[in-house]
């Protein structure tokens, strides 16, 4: 057994304004989340999600993203042990006014959500010299 | 029913044991966050093979080592975290990173040649078929 110990999947709470019409699990997709002076990078767990099945919105300052499972179940088997349970993934983001909305990067890969929030111009550090 | 009672012997090293086990399991899950090691797995088996899949999203082939010792399957590989550029902070980290090993008792031998694994999304899924040795066998009464 390895030493590190992982929580279990998370399920969400409340899944924002809309009402789920899928009757499986929903989980928290786990999250990094850094800043540095050019951008906001989010990285975001989904395994189990196909690339398509992925969806991200931008609605004022939410940003929502969203992972649909499309696993196969296993059958004939009887299920000896488990430690995760597959559903959908919803997770959403307060971002504020920081970020340039046009300039949002997405990378989906090997279950994987990579986005880059560019900061909108207006908002970086600027220096001010003294004269 | 009756025969039943008389074959159970009293172990009370057994006793104590499944006591601790009990206690274990519940100082260790609070309230439904059980946790468990790196990656979490799930396993399922009939008379002629075990399915194993693991949750390892990030990770590609070649981050992962499998090897398989009579009825041991053994998860090994690292996952590095982020290079941070200079400058840049850390607002929250949930994703695993770092070294790992994780060993799986199977329920029976394989048979080692016949084991499949393949990648998806993020999830590992391997298939052993069980060893033809190892297959119960039907006995025929004369």
């Amino acid at each position: 057994m390895s030493d590190k110990e992982l929580m279990k999947k998370q399920e969400t709470e409340t899944v924002a304004n809309a009402e789920r019409t899928r009757s499986c699990n929903c989980f928290l997709p786990l999250t990094d989340i850094s800043e540095d002076k050019d951008a906001i990078y989010l990285v975001a767990e989904m395994p189990g999600v196909d690339k398509n099945a992925v969806d991200i919105t931008l609605e004022k300052d939410l940003l929502t993203i969203q992972g649909v499972v499309n696993e196969e179940a296993v059958e004939k088997h009887s299920l000896l042990s488990s430690e995760f349970e597959t559903g959908d993934y919803y997770r959403a983001f307060r971002v504020g006014d920081v970020i340039d909305r046009d300039k949002i990067d997405a990378k989906f890969e090997n279950g994987v959500l990579y986005l880059t929030l560019h900061k909108a111009a207006a908002v970086k550090a600027q220096k001010i010299n003294i004269s | 029913m009756r025969q039943n009672i008389l074959m159970r012997r009293l172990d009370p090293f057994k006793e104590m044991i499944d006591i601790q086990r009990e206690m274990n399991r519940l100082f260790n899950s609070s309230y439904g966050t059980e946790k468990h090691g790196y990656p979490a797995v799930n396993v399922w088996a009939n008379n002629e093979d075990v399915i194993i899949k693991a949750e390892v999203p990030g990770l590609e082939k070649k981050d992962i080592n499998l090897h398989l010792t009579n009825d041991m399957l053994t998860f090994e590989g690292a996952i590095e975290s982020a290079k941070r550029q200079e400058g840049e902070s850390i607002h929250r980290q949930e994703r695993f990173s770092g070294r790992f090993k994780r060993e799986i008792v199977l329920p029976f031998n394989v048979n080692p040649d016949k084991v499949k694994a393949s990648m998806k999304n993020g999830v590992i899924t391997i298939t052993l078929p069980r060893a033809e040795a190892d297959k119960p066998k039907q006995i025929s009464i004369l």
